[in-house]
């Protein structure tokens, strides 16, 4: 089974260099206690820190190593006050009644000049 | 009107002296015919009857004076050949016109028919009469301008005539904004009795007024029902039962507005670029507009505040911006973590700053600068805060049920969910959705922690009180739970049940690396599914190079079909990374050669894919049985190919393969001289192997050859053998030490066996030479008659000999300056011998001769 460096330091898959170094930290200072015991500890400690250190594909993008979690999105996102959804962008104003009357009588218009200049050239002219 | 046979135009006379003759007067004397000249000659009836008619050009006119104007105008613009007096026929036009009130009122309409309109003047009307002939005439032809001019000399309350004449001439008048307020002042002392006049008046009016809308249904009345019951619509504002015509944008615009007002109706956004601003908001309120605008008459602010209205999470930067849109600004700022492009914005705008202070505040995990925050933020953030505080000390918090409904918040309290410190409220749906999230928080803190005996109960619990993504991830944790105990069928059947209802690329990605521990069979089909779930094109390429390098890591194992099939799959999709293409068709061309060889749709963008394409393609069908394409096609490839990064790797590959190849025993390798002549010759090898490649490929040639009794031919000999030895002599020093004595040897060991061939071919060619010579010899004895035959074959003999004995000297020549190992010396040595021998024995015979 292939060894996993975020596993070893005990850090979400795809945890920050910054995190994981605090996690070393955390983890070594605990190894330290143990005096000799933990020596084989430690080695593993480092490798896994040099792996995140060192990395040079985006975590998302490998696929060799068992994701934990598997979808980071199930702890840390969902609505909420931090994660608004879009704002509303509010009407422009101006006087609703004005306009649809201006918009009525300027239709009416429009369709009685249609209705007279295709009238014209089927009308008779009167007797001379 | 007046005399019918007046201004009639008639042939008169026979065929050679006809002539054009014009009626100017008949009764029942006779007619009188003008054919010459300013007198008319008298015919009778029954003369005049049979001469025919002669069509004269002009427009139609109704009287006699009419016709004979016109026959006078066309005498005069030559469309008539006379020999008659023209003013003659002017004279009778104004007899006839003179006759009567009615003659001259005919006279006058056909005087202005043939825009004869000096002679109007002349025919004694009022001017009031003349002018009204002039409008009638002017609306007949369509002359709007003109009709109007002269309607406006009439009386004004008289005439009602003139409205139709106006109403005719109606389109030209509309066009022209100054004609319509002329027309409409001609109309309006005829409006409050002429319905017409009133309608039209309206018409021709710049914009509309309140009583516009009453003339539109009786304008209407001599129209179809598609436009009755359009303008009763427009009339009541209502919907109208069928669409306006295309071409009236604010008619149809109005029209798609009242339907859009109908709670439900979805309407065509793009009808209403005429709209005014508070009507496309209220139908965006009402979420009636069907989309997004698309139509490029829409000015870029409108479409904007359309864009940010309707969808404005998906509106684009420019249009929040054109749209002056902040606070969706801020927002995607705040998202995004972007400082710098929330400072951009106007500090003073309460969205800014509300998102400028969130930002900070979920970094904090506290409220920061509450006052900015909206009151909401604000309260959910303190909550956050006191917990956060509460769960540091190491004390337990109970947890609002405001706060557990807010998913956006986990991430500040995950680190204490973790720990077990959270309480979830009491209640139903969304706080047991919290409760759920905690005990998933804490199984993914013991499984981080290595606690792995807790992380197999406290997952399987989870996930059998749940479903979808929760239940997911604890399935998950419990399957590297039981991966890492030594129980890898377990894991991928809890990974199978995870990814029974969807694809996330997490447990893909998991259920691959289980798998690929039993092998590259198993895990293609998860790295396949892998490839083909995600739209991030690395994982895509990963998921295919693992599965790729899990099955070339298992020595001897078959190409899985399962992976044939990704990797074909994946050369049907364009690619950018170069890389990778190449490598997938190295893979394909090496092991799936048959379907690279015929597959014609694998996407090449470039020239650079392009020529690698048919590369492999070419090499894939060097390798099929299909195809009748040999390794020489290949070189040819990459002799003819622009020097491409690939090329040169692929070179050497080429020429490590043959290699491998010409060092056998001499004359087996014979048939690769093609594909090595073609690189040769291409000036693609590197130095080494190029002298190499081809003193082997000229010595294999030349053994085969040898074996036949024959000898390469001069010009091949040359090219592969003797030019590549003195490029060696000539250019060792460019070749490394070490190197350079090996191809040194090579060279010479070649040289030798290639030369002690040709001395062989000498050595039988010079035996049976002997026994032809002899026997020529013994010939010329006893047949003298055919001494002279004799001795042309003799020369003959001797010449063909001699063409083979001089190649030694070039062979004997490299020889002596090339480094040569133990056998090559003992060759160069039996060669020189040969070469002395036989060259002396023919010296000897030639001086014979």
């Amino acid at each position: 089974m292939e060894r996993n460096p975020y596993l070893i330091l005990g850090i979400p898959y795809g945890a920050s260099r910054d995190a994981a170094n605090i996690a070393f930290a955390r983890r070594s200072r605990a190894l330290r206690r143990q005096g000799l015991r933990g020596g084989e500890r430690m080695t593993d400690l480092t490798w896994a820190l040099n792996q995140i250190d060192e990395a040079e594909t985006d975590p998302g993008a490998a696929v060799g190593v068992y994701r934990i979690p598997a979808t980071p999105a199930v702890f840390e996102s969902g609505p909420g006050v931090l994660a608004p959804p879009p704002e509303a962008l509010p009407g422009r104003g101006g006087d609703r009644d004005t306009a649809f009357h201006r918009l009525h009588a300027a239709a009416v218009h429009d369709y009685l000049r249609f209705l007279v200049a295709t009238a014209a050239p089927r009308l008779d002219l009167p007797e001379p | 009107m007046g005399e019918p046979r007046a201004g009639q135009v008639v042939r008169v006379g026979r065929a050679l002296r006809a002539r054009t003759g014009v009626v100017l007067a008949a009764g029942a004397d006779g007619v009188l015919v003008l054919t010459k000249g300013p007198e008319p000659a008298r015919l009778a009836a029954e003369e005049f009857g049979p001469l025919p008619a002669i069509e004269v050009e002009g427009p139609a006119v109704t009287g006699a004076a009419g016709r004979l104007m016109r026959a006078a105008r066309a005498a005069r613009a030559g469309t008539l050949k006379v020999k008659w007096d023209i003013e003659a026929v002017d004279t009778a036009a104004m007899t006839h016109a003179s006759a009567g009130l009615g003659a001259r009122r005919c006279a006058a309409l056909d005087a202005l028919a043939l825009g004869l309109d000096a002679t109007v003047d002349a025919l004694g009307l009022t001017a009031t009469e003349t002018a009204w002939y002039r409008a009638w005439t002017a609306a007949a032809a369509g002359d709007g301008g003109l009709a109007l001019y002269w309607t406006e000399r009439l009386p004004p309350e008289a005439y009602a005539g003139k409205v139709r004449l106006l109403a005719r001439c109606a389109p030209a008048l509309m066009r022209d904004p100054d004609m319509a307020r002329r027309a409409a002042a001609v109309l309006a002392p005829l409006a409050p009795r002429v319905e017409e006049a009133r309608a039209l008046a309206f018409a021709l009016a710049p914009a509309a007024s309140p009583e516009t809308v009453t003339a539109l249904e009786p304008a209407a009345s001599a129209h179809g029902a598609r436009e009755r019951g359009i303008a009763a619509a427009l009339v009541r504002a209502e919907p109208p039962p069928a669409p306006p015509p295309p071409e009236l944008r604010l008619v149809r615009a109005f029209a798609v507005y009242l339907t859009g007002r109908t709670p439900g109706a979805v309407v065509d956004t793009d009808e209403l670029v005429p709209l005014p601003s508070p009507l496309l908001d209220e139908l965006a309120d009402l979420r009636t507009l069907g989309g997004p605008p698309t139509s490029p008459d829409w000015p870029r602010t409108v479409a904007a505040h359309l864009n940010c209205r309707l969808d404005p999470g998906r509106a684009s930067a420019r249009d929040l911006a054109e749209a002056g849109f902040v606070a969706e600004q801020a927002r995607r700022a705040y998202l995004a973590g972007d400082e710098d492009a929330l400072r951009a914005l106007p500090g003073g705008d309460p969205a800014v700053r509300h998102y400028g202070a969130l930002l900070e505040s979920r970094a904090a995990g506290a409220p920061c600068r509450p006052d900015d925050l909206r009151p909401e933020a604000r309260e959910v953030l303190a909550e956050v805060a006191e917990i956060r505080a509460r769960t540091g000390r190491g004390q337990k918090a109970a947890v609002s049920a405001r706060l557990a409904a807010d998913a956006s918040c986990r991430l500040l309290l995950r680190e204490a969910a973790g720990l077990g410190l959270l309480r979830p409220p009491v209640g139903p749906e969304d706080r047991s959705a919290f409760a759920l999230w905690r005990d998933l928080c804490v199984l993914e803190r013991r499984a981080l922690d290595g606690e792995w005996d807790d992380a197999i109960p406290r997952g399987m619990d989870i996930a059998a009180r749940t479903s979808g993504p929760v239940r997911e991830e604890a399935l998950n944790i419990v399957a590297y739970a039981e991966f890492r105990a030594g129980r890898p069928d377990v894991a991928l059947k809890l990974l199978d049940d995870a990814l029974e209802t969807r694809r996330p690329i997490g447990l893909l990605v998991n259920a691959g690396v289980v798998a690929g521990a039993d092998g590259a069979e198993r895990a293609v089909s998860y790295l396949r599914s892998l490839a083909w779930s995600t739209s991030d094109d690395r994982v895509r390429r990963g998921a295919v190079l693992r599965a790729i390098g899990l099955w070339q890591a298992e020595k001897d194992s078959d190409y899985p079909p399962q992976l044939r099939d990704l990797v074909r799959e994946a050369l049907l999709v364009p690619e950018d990374d170069r890389g990778h293409r190449r490598a997938l068709l190295a893979v394909a061309d090496g092991m799936d050669s048959d379907w690279l060889a015929g597959a014609g749709e694998i996407p090449a963008p470039d020239s650079w894919q392009r020529d690698l394409l048919k590369y492999h393609r070419t090499r894939a069908r060097s390798a099929s049985s299909k195809y009748d394409t040999s390794l020489e096609d290949v070189a040819k490839v990459l002799v003819e190919s622009p020097a491409h990064d690939w090329r040169r790797e692929e070179v050497q590959r080429l020429a490590g393969l043959l290699n491998s190849l010409v060092h056998v025993t001499f004359g087996e390798a014979a048939h690769l001289f093609p594909v090595v002549d073609v690189l040769a010759r291409g000036g693609v090898l590197d130095l080494a192997d190029e002298i190499i490649l081809s003193v082997q490929a000229g010595t294999h040639l030349a053994t085969r050859f040898q074996e036949e009794d024959a000898t390469l031919k001069e010009e091949v000999e040359k090219r592969l053998l003797l030019e590549p030895a003195e490029k060696y002599l000539a250019r060792a020093g460019e070749l490394p030490e070490g190197v350079r004595e090996a191809v040194g040897e090579e060279v010479g060991r070649c040289v030798a066996v290639a030369g002690l061939g040709i001395g062989m071919v000498v050595e039988r060619q010079g035996g049976d030479l002997a026994e032809q010579w002899n026997a020529l010899v013994d010939r010329e004895a006893w047949d003298y008659q055919n001494r002279y035959a004799i001795r042309n074959s003799k020369i003959a003999l001797m010449r063909e000999f001699q063409a083979i004995l001089q190649r030694l000297p070039a062979y004997l020549g490299l020889l002596r300056r090339l480094p040569l190992d133990e056998a090559a010396e003992e060759q160069r040595r039996l060669l020189a011998s040969s070469h002395e021998k036989w060259s002396s024995e023919v010296e000897r015979v030639r001086s014979g001769m």
